[in-house]
């Protein structure tokens, strides 16, 4: 009967040599990585976990990357409206200033009529207002100007007209939940009641001028009656 | 003179006891040998003056100390062994070229591209998103198509491996039957074929660490092997083995067959031969078939909603699809669905839109790409649609354009079956992006009489299953005020020009909304507005259209309403990541991916316990084999000293005997 063989000696000597080494260079590759897990194999339930976390925190890093964009262009768009609303209170001041003095005579309305035609393009151009070539106020038409005037032939505006786009544009914000970064601006600047728009609220403003809403030729939506204001 | 024989037989007992034992301290480290081990006997007894007395000792045989059940498990383990390295070192190969948690693999290249998608999907006209999508884009299909070439090199670097193999084997065949008629011719005249046999014995052990084996002891010492059922080696006589490639559907099997008799079997396990056979039978073609179905079901998800949109550059005046391989709709892959429709929107030089439909026969004996052609070309605008080198080319008349936009038209139809409105006719207007998941028809009937704001009358639609929405038209109507009806669909009602426009009680028109405008798959298999190309891993491809660097981005089909302002087609797009597809068991392509790559660790990491297992088994076989087999230096000195004494006592015992003799001759003298 046999005892320890060289063969014996051998194979236990280099099979312990290999288990070690094995181990070492294991240890090695993790402390130089700093990861526990470097290659599937390592541990495939855990790096199946890894992977679909590395994706979804790439995911969330988009939607927070749509989130920004989306609350800036809103920051923005709110920044707009606040301006347009600010000219509609200067425009509120001419009108009180106006209906306060009494009778007035051409010459002053006139010029009233100036200056609203003034605060009227100024309401149009914050109304195309856009950032980096993305119109705030177009829909999804963002790319051209949502607002084109008519004007008469002293260069007055004697209508404006909606060319946007009545659809808003969708963007993903969260896991199923899609929002619009773009707002429609026939939705945003129009009369609750546009059977017979009031532009002036009597109660504020003392002053009421009524309009119409149509739809021209090319199906676009048209403001009429502000030339009536003169 | 029985002592002299006695004495001559001891002497000659110990010398060769100690020529065995000299021969197994000198083969102490060679692989494969067993120790041999010398069996005296006493010779037979003889009367001698009336005394039955022992005549010696006698060699009866030197026998090779082997446990040949042991053996032939260490030689399986080995076999078995071999067969999962072999595995591994592939497997672990493909792990580094998927590169996944180590570089930037596939998963991240696949992100990237579905949130460009989404990025897109925000700012749909904005070059700065248009171009990471083709970029990113581009690095899905070369990283996707170097996964697909590796697994293809591997497999073709396994064929050259095993025919290698096979030769070797063969090789090793011969060798081990020349040493079986050495056996056999040596063992007849009753010699000692120990060593030979150790021989022999080594070269069936490298022979399983090639392929699995079957070994049968005959007489004589001599082996027979056999791989599988296929006899290799019988007594001195060798069968060659070949290398066959077997069909299996679209596939080749490795098959083994013996030489020239062409029956191949696709079975064989153990040895690197059938780590070869696996790899090639099995773990590749695993590999490759789900990479390939990922890369097809991506091409063609994609593209089936890529060809109804439309991009930044509108409508067509012409497309050309890719060189078809077979003519007959019946043999594209993927299959196309027998008797669906496409639905052309062709708008004509006076603005006005008409949408024209297609039947599509895939079955046998049905439709060709040249009957395809020339349902386009009949369709008025279209009639320069033509087959040119295998492509179909869709060509619009001067003045027309085209596409596949699903959803609703802007406006009703003619007057006809489907549109019953008499009178002055309001300017009526659809829009919006239809959300519904099948195609519709909707039915919108007056009720009641009046003008478009005025009157008591209004308009119900119905969607075939019921009434879903109905709308005020007459008095408190605003002219041009834009109402939802259902799924996304919008309407408007307006005067027509001067007129106010009638509205008469029971006056109808219908309109379709699409929600796929070729449910068939035709346009995305012929390559019609598609965005990727290609069948398998190694053939993707932006197509040339879309990634054209002039104008191609242009071409990214972003909306899929008529408006052409939406991003629904491009979010619809982006969305694919995650959704489920059949294809892909009911996986969306992410996650069909990382499925993928984890399953080859997963493989990898059974395997490598399982040649642990092996190893552990084949080590502590060896270790019993290297107790019965092995060479003790201790155990071999021990007994040289044993021999030597031996050797020294006998010699002792002839001087004793001749110092005898010579007391007796001085008597007598």
């Amino acid at each position: 009967m046999g005892g320890y063989s060289l063969d014996s000696i051998y194979n236990s000597a280099s099979w312990a040599i290999w288990q070690h080494s094995t181990a070492l260079s294991k240890l090695q590759e993790q402390a130089a990585t700093g990861q526990d897990i470097n290659r599937p194999s390592d541990d495939p339930v855990d790096a199946n976990r890894i992977l679909d976390l590395r994706t979804e925190s790439r995911s969330m890093e988009r939607y927070v990357g749509a989130l920004n964009d989306v609350v800036s262009t809103l920051d923005f768009s709110s920044s707009v409206i606040q301006d347009i609303d600010d000219q509609m209170i200067d425009a509120l001041g001419y009108l009180t200033s106006v209906s306060s003095g009494g009778t007035n005579t051409e010459a002053t309305r006139h010029t009233l009529a100036q200056q609203l035609n003034n605060v009227l393009d100024q309401i149009v151009s914050l109304a195309n207002w856009q950032i980096s070539g993305h119109r705030l106020f177009a829909g999804a038409a963002s790319d051209v100007d949502p607002y084109t005037v008519e004007r008469d032939s002293s260069g007055n505006i004697a209508r404006v007209i909606y060319q946007g786009s009545l659809e808003e544009r969708n963007v993903a914000v969260a896991p199923g939940v899609e929002v619009s970064a773009v707002l429609v601006g026939d939705d945003l600047f129009r009369s609750d009641n546009p059977a017979a728009p009031v532009f002036v609220s009597a109660d504020d403003a003392g002053v009421t001028t009524t309009g119409m809403v149509k739809l021209s030729a090319a199906g676009r939506r048209v403001f009429e009656g502000i030339s009536g204001w003169r | 003179m029985g002592g002299y024989d006695i004495g001559l037989s001891g002497l000659s007992a110990a010398q060769k006891a100690l020529d065995v034992i000299g021969n197994n301290i000198a083969n102490a480290a060679t692989e494969g040998y067993h120790r041999q081990r010398i069996d005296l006997r006493p010779m037979d007894d003889m009367y001698t003056n009336g005394v039955l007395i022992g005549q010696g000792v006698e060699v009866k045989d030197i026998t090779r100390l082997i446990d040949t059940f042991l053996d032939d498990q260490i030689v399986k383990q080995e076999s078995t062994m071999s067969q999962i390295s072999r595995e591994l070192t592939a497997l672990a190969t493909m792990e580094s070229a998927f590169g996944e948690l180590s570089t930037e693999g596939l998963s991240t290249t696949m992100d990237d591209f579905f949130n460009a998608l989404h990025e897109l999907a925000a700012k749909p006209n904005d070059k700065n998103y248009q171009y990471p999508v083709i970029s990113t884009a581009e690095s899905l299909v070369n990283q996707l198509r170097s996964l697909g070439t590796t697994v293809s090199d591997l497999t073709a670097r396994v064929y050259e491996e095993a025919q290698s193999t096979v030769e070797d084997i063969n090789t090793l065949a011969a060798q081990i039957a020349e040493l079986n008629k050495d056996i056999h011719t040596i063992a007849v005249k009753g010699n000692n074929v120990n060593n030979i046999c150790d021989q022999r014995d080594q070269l069936i052990t490298e022979l399983a660490r090639l392929t699995g084996i079957k070994t049968t002891e005959m007489d004589y010492g001599v082996v027979n092997v056999s791989v599988g059922d296929t006899p290799l080696v019988m007594g001195g006589n060798v069968t060659e083995v070949e290398l066959g490639l077997v069909v299996n559907g679209n596939n080749y099997d490795f098959g083994i067959s013996s030489a020239g008799a062409g029956v191949y079997s696709t079975e064989l396990t153990g040895g690197k031969l059938g780590g070869l056979f696996s790899l090639n039978n099995e773990i590749l073609r695993d590999v490759d078939s789900k990479l390939n179905t990922l890369a097809k079901t991506l091409v063609f998800e994609v593209n089936k909603l890529h060809v109804q949109g439309v991009g930044a550059s509108g409508s067509f005046e012409s497309l050309t699809g890719w060189t078809m391989t077979s003519a007959n709709l019946s043999d594209f892959d993927p299959a196309l669905v027998d008797g669906e429709t496409i639905y052309v929107r062709v708008t004509y030089p006076d603005d006005s839109v008409v949408r024209e439909s297609i039947t599509v026969d895939a079955s046998v004996g049905g439709d060709t790409l040249t009957t395809m052609a020339a349902k386009f070309a009949a369709i008025t605008g279209l009639s320069g649609s033509q087959v040119s080198s295998g492509k179909l080319e869709i060509i619009a008349d001067a003045g027309y354009t085209f596409d596949f936009l699903p959803g609703v038209l802007a406006d009703p139809p003619a007057a006809g079956p489907d549109n019953t409105m008499t009178g002055n006719v309001p300017d009526i207007d659809i829009s919006g992006v239809y959300t519904g998941t099948t195609n519709k028809t909707y039915t919108f009937t007056v009720v009641g009489d009046g003008t478009v704001g005025s009157g008591t009358v209004s308009v119900s639609v119905n969607d075939g299953s019921g009434v879903v929405a109905t709308v005020n038209v007459g008095d408190g109507y605003v002219p041009g005020t834009v109402v939802d009806v259902d799924d996304g669909i919008k309407i408007s009602f307006s005067p027509n020009g001067a007129n106010a426009g009638d509205l008469n009680d029971g006056e109808l028109f219908r309109m379709s909304a699409l929600a796929n405008s070729d449910a068939s798959g035709f346009l995305a298999a012929v390559g019609i507005n598609c965005f990727f190309s290609g069948t398998t891993s190694t053939s993707i491809a932006v197509t040339d259209y879309v990634g054209n660097s002039v104008n191609g981005v242009d071409r990214i089909a972003v909306s899929r309403s008529v408006g052409m302002d939406d991003n629904a087609n491009i979010l619809e797009m982006a969305e694919l990541a995650d959704t489920g597809m059949s294809a892909l068991g009911g996986l969306g392509p992410k996650k069909y991916y990382r499925e993928i790559a984890t399953d080859i660790g997963r493989q990898i990491s059974v395997s490598q316990i399982q040649q642990d297992s092996a190893a552990g088994i084949w080590r502590s076989l060896s270790q019993q084999r290297d107790e019965i087999s092995g060479i003790d230096m201790n155990d071999e000195a021990s007994k040289m000293l044993v021999f030597e004494r031996m050797f020294q006592a006998m010699a002792k015992y002839i001087n004793t005997i001749s110092r005898s003799l010579e007391t007796i001759m001085g008597l007598m003298t």
